[in-house]
């Protein structure tokens, strides 16, 4: 019975929706104001100056990108495999600051104030879990933004 | 011959399987993310590689810090520190570390004294017996804009009747970035 939930292609079309959506809402908050998200970067006190502004700069795009992807459904295997490796590097980090009794804001998602702790562990591996979903058990049965695009491109091309 | 040799390779399953396509759509996400965020933020990365963007931070947390305390607690002062230097300088004024006791041991201001905020709270320090008279100049200091430590322990003094109490919001980083005496141990 369970087996056969975790092969409904509306859960899996569920599932990359929200993880989608969230990726997106997560990104764009950091990709529009950088140096708050970098602020938050440099108070783990972990990464050199440069490093900062590198990590400040392009994971909010990755967020995005990511995000994107899953809700198109455009390289979805991909989007899942970068956004399961961006969780693991976020939850180990929430889990070592944790450890270190850091009182910061962990910069999770833009607008929401939280600290390292089991709450913000949770989400992400929730997150995690979600991604490594999509990425073993998705099959891409279901597909609604990938056939409505297509569908748009054969109109283009027989219209022009 | 030749095209059995080839389906004989390891890496035949990788080819044909969903770990390769799935690690170079990765790839091809990350490297998009690169380019777009480098385009983008390309004056923070470059400040991030020149030693600027570390001050850029620390200014944009001491003005939200200031923002947030005269919101919360309108009547708490800060001091800049050239003004605090000057207080310093005169041994007008007490200076009071609100960080960690391992911090404070780490560096302080000089003559600065240990007082963590939560052991403030806890009431294993009493006030009364660490400052004497009420119109004593204080100066509370923590990490900068970063933390709200000293902001809190400003509150907590004003709060028992001290009423010339100060924030140096640059905190201890500031201080020591601006080459003023610093020292190192437990009180």
């Amino acid at each position: 019975m369970s087996v056969t939930i975790l092969r409904n292609a509306y859960l899996h079309l569920a599932v990359r929706l929200v993880l989608g959506s969230l990726f997106i809402w997560a990104g764009v908050g950091k990709a529009v104001a950088p140096l708050d998200f970098a602020s938050s970067v440099y108070n783990y006190k972990l990464l050199p100056e440069f490093w900062v502004g590198v990590a400040a700069g392009v994971i909010p795009w990755l967020e995005l990108l990511a995000g994107v992807a899953l809700v198109t459904g455009v390289r979805i295997k991909g989007a899942a495999s970068v956004i399961s490796l961006l969780m693991l590097l976020f939850v180990s980090l929430l889990l070592t600051s944790w450890v270190r009794g850091l009182n910061i804001d962990c910069g999770c998602f833009s607008g929401v104030e939280r600290t390292p702790g089991l709450v913000a562990i949770s989400e992400d591996a929730g997150m995690l879990l979600g991604a490594l979903f999509v990425l073993f058990l998705d099959r891409r049965q279901l597909n609604p933004a990938g056939l409505a695009l297509r569908r748009l491109v054969r109109i283009g091309k027989r219209d022009g | 011959m030749h095209r059995g040799s080839r389906q004989n390779r390891p890496w035949r399953h990788l080819r044909s399987g969903p770990i390769l396509p799935a690690a170079a759509s990765a790839l091809a996400i990350t490297a998009i993310a690169m380019l777009l965020g480098g385009i983008v933020n390309h004056g923070m990365i470059v400040d991030g590689f020149n030693g600027r963007l570390t001050d850029r931070i620390r200014a944009k947390q001491l003005t939200e810090l200031k923002a947030e305390t005269q919101e919360l607690s309108p009547g708490l002062q800060f001091v800049d520190l050239i003004s605090a230097r000057k207080l310093f300088d005169e041994k007008e004024a007490m200076f009071l570390d609100s960080r960690e006791e391992d911090q404070y041991a780490a560096g302080h201001i000089e003559g600065a004294l240990s007082v963590p905020l939560i052991a403030v709270l806890l009431g294993e320090l009493d006030l009364d017996k660490l400052v004497a008279g009420r119109d004593a100049i204080l100066v509370t200091y923590c990490e900068g804009g970063e933390c709200p430590t000293s902001v809190d322990l400003a509150r907590e003094l004003v709060g028992v009747g001290y009423v010339n109490v100060f924030i140096l919001g640059e905190g201890y980083p500031g201080w020591k970035a601006a080459g003023y005496p610093v020292e190192s141990g437990a009180r």
